[in-house]
């Protein structure tokens, strides 16, 4: 059973690698959106270096939530995911998915921060915050774009529509992310309540949406 | 050893729709059973359910061994007594054909094969020039040989493969009629999904046709 999970989530982060424009647009999209923060604020450099972790945490869930539609796009041309499905639960699937698009794709994507940091003027001291923020964060939104994913995987052009769906679902994380990263902005150097309350969503999004991406993979191979 | 699969009494509807009902069949250890039938007389459907990525509405599905092990469909385990190649191939499209095997065998558990014996089984395939070249540079009819290749390393009871001869020249037919009779005398039981029943070495045919006719007849008895 486990090995299983082990071999789904390495075969999805090969083909991340091997196939680089997922990472590659992503990463340019994060970096877009960051360079075109400052034509908004009419390049006011204090505005932007005080509320740059809020642009950096927008930019990156907006980022993941392009991942949905390749999470499982390779399953809709093929039938491997049928053939999984007969030995090994779908839940376990989805949640190996999860790991590998945090792997192959997040993690990639917060050692870009520091770049979009620079480029919105945030301090130095900031920076540090910021990742361990997204580092705890990540994983939470990993596994709801792997929900996203499911939602899409018989729709092909629905991935727009479930990206909408599931940007709501981000909301919370966005929040406590920014709380946490911004902590010593309002220097509360020992409240490390926001970064507590990011690891109960991981692991709330652990505990439950594996089972729901799983039920509906159920559903949809059901309606193939 | 004898093993006997017998469907009884089993109706199939999905989204509302009857496809089948009452079906009534038995396969027997060694036989290869020709399902044939219109487009949309439920062949698809019927392998689907049989393998057990469909639920079916009443009757039962179960295969008993002499020995008196004795599997029921809507048991967990039934997936490990089925080997299934749906319309699509079970092929992940960045890794080559040496890879895939790889895959397919860690997959289903199977000892992984020396390069000699992949060799061999690519040759019986006639796809040596290609087993280097990812997937994705393959003709359809290549991907299709493939899929038999992988299905063939599998041991199992009950195979079920669903139009494998879409996009087969004479050279594939040829290896898949091969396959066919090294599995008739493996002692398994094979479905087969075709339109060209005449070239398949069958011994019992499988006519949906015939199953729904009589179902349009059973219904139109029923208000009265």
């Amino acid at each position: 059973m486990l090995h299983s999970f082990f071999y789904v989530m390495w075969y999805d982060i090969r083909s991340y690698i091997t196939n680089l424009s997922t990472l590659a647009t992503v990463c340019l999209f994060y970096l877009s959106i960051i360079i075109v923060i400052p034509f908004g604020l009419d390049g006011n450099s204090t505005v932007i270096s005080q509320s740059s972790t809020g642009f950096i945490w927008i930019a990156f869930v907006l980022c993941a939530l392009l991942c949905i539609e390749k999470q499982f796009s390779q399953d809709i041309h093929t039938d491997i995911l049928d053939i999984l499905s007969l030995r090994y639960s779908l839940a376990l699937i989805c949640f190996s998915k999860a790991i590998a698009v945090w792997v192959a794709i997040l993690l990639p994507l917060i050692l870009f921060t520091p770049l979009s940091a620079i480029l919105l003027h945030l301090p130095f001291s900031q920076l540090y915050p910021l990742l361990i923020s997204l580092l705890v964060g990540s994983p939470a939104i990993a596994f709801i774009i792997t929900l996203g994913g499911a939602l899409s995987l018989t729709h092909n052009r629905g991935s727009l529509l479930v990206a909408i769906l599931c940007l709501p679902l981000c909301i919370p994380v966005l929040i406590f992310g920014v709380t946490a990263a911004s902590v010593s902005i309002y220097g509360y150097d020992n409240n490390t309540s926001g970064l507590k309350l990011l690891f109960a969503l991981d692991l709330l999004a652990v505990a439950l949406l594996p089972w729901a991406s799983g039920e509906i993979l159920r559903i949809e191979l059901e309606n193939k | 050893m004898t093993m006997e699969l017998s469907i009884h009494n089993v109706s199939v509807a999905r989204q509302e729709k009857t496809i089948f009902s009452s079906l009534n069949f038995t396969a027997y250890a060694g036989d290869i059973v020709c399902v044939t039938g219109k487009n949309g007389s439920g062949k698809t459907t019927l392998l689907r359910c049989l393998c057990g990525l469909l639920p079916y509405q009443n009757g039962q599905i179960c295969l008993s061994h002499n020995t008196g092990r004795y599997v029921q469909h809507t048991d967990s385990q039934w997936g490990r007594y089925v080997s299934f190649l749906g319309s699509k191939n079970p092929l992940y499209e960045h890794y080559s054909a040496q890879e895939n095997i790889d895959i397919w065998c860690r997959y289903w558990q199977l000892p992984r094969l020396s390069s000699q014996e992949k060799e061999r089984k690519l040759d019986e395939a006639d796809l040596t020039k290609q087993r280097d070249t990812p997937i994705h540079y393959f003709s359809s009819g290549q991907k299709r040989r493939l899929s038999l290749v992988l299905v063939s390393l599998t041991y199992n009871s009950v195979y079920l493969l669903d139009e494998p001869d879409i996009m087969l020249d004479s050279c594939g037919q040829a290896y898949l009629q091969n396959l066919l009779t090294t599995l008739s005398e493996r002692h398994v039981i094979t479905f087969i999904s075709t339109h060209h029943s005449k070239s398949i070495p069958s011994n019992q045919t499988l006519n949906l046709d015939e199953v729904s006719r009589h179902h349009c007849t059973h219904v139109s008895v029923t208000p009265s």
